[in-house]
């Protein structure tokens, strides 16, 4: 397969469509793996944009974003599958960690798209440039849980145990957030201001 | 000085450590799983073209 077709596959199975015949599990587990490799990619496109304050910062964001990508899906993925299992959902497990891969590929592409805006009016506004920066990571994680419950729900579409599958999906999203914010808290700094996610759990849910 | 959950910035820094090894290695298992399904399916694509002439013989 060649890189570019490999893409055009990718943002199809992103979008939620059905890969061309003769389509095979080989071809889907090498999909996944490069939708999360794109995603580290853009994740770090995001993180330089994020950090432009300062070099030492940028170019430490250009690795602490992509690890902190990954370390919260490798976190909570393990959590999904054993919810897949016991509840006794129809999806394979195989199937959710396809979904959630091409899923979290959708969120960082909307992050990576962000970036110039984010570096831009990091450095022209003194009030917009770290809610954008926030901003557009809340809007990336509303993206990627929404393909990601969309992909999960088109695979189970009539078929059994659809209530778990998608339960499954929650418990996963819900674990991947709360990795992401520890993980942000000890990667910190990754926006050149304090904002409440640098202390972690304990700042944000302080009172 | 004391920083996330209270612990010292000597222990998050061993923290961040410990969890950037499991993400190196992650990564390195990630290529690993690459590699074997495009072996895969590079075989399974000579299965087809074999697949393909052999009904195709059959045919004639």
């Amino acid at each position: 397969m060649e890189p570019r077709s490999q893409f055009a596959q990718l943002m199809t199975l992103t979008v939620g469509g059905e890969l061309a015949p003769p389509s095979s599990r080989a071809q889907h587990t090498m999909l996944s793996v490069l939708a999360i490799l794109a995603s580290l990619a853009l994740a770090s496109l995001w993180g330089v944009a994020a950090g432009s304050a300062s070099a030492a910062l940028s170019i430490a964001n250009a690795y602490k974003v992509p690890l902190v990508v990954l370390l919260s899906a490798l976190t909570a993925l393990p959590a999904g599958v054993v919810a897949l299992r016991l509840t006794g959902a129809g999806l394979a497990a195989r199937e959710l960690a396809s979904s959630f891969a091409t899923s979290i590929f959708g969120g960082t592409l909307v992050l990576a798209t962000l970036a110039p805006l984010v570096g831009i009016y990091y450095h022209t506004s003194s009030a917009a440039g770290v809610p954008l920066a926030l901003g557009s990571v809340f809007v990336a994680l509303a993206t990627a849980s929404l393909l990601f419950g969309r992909a999960v729900a088109r695979r189970v579409a009539g078929g059994p145990g659809r209530l778990a599958s998608l339960f499954a999906v929650a418990i996963l999203v819900v674990l991947f957030l709360a990795a992401l914010l520890q993980y942000v808290a000890l990667a910190s700094p990754i926006i050149g201001e304090v904002t409440p996610f640098n202390g972690g759990f304990d700042t944000v849910f302080s009172r | 000085m004391t920083g996330l959950g209270g612990h010292t910035a000597d222990h998050l820094a061993a923290v961040w450590l410990v969890a950037a090894a499991f993400g190196v290695a992650a990564l390195a298992a990630l290529v690993v799983i690459y590699r074997r399904a495009a072996a895969h399916r590079e075989l399974e694509d000579a299965e087809r073209v074999l697949e393909d002439a052999f009904r195709e013989d059959l045919e004639r």
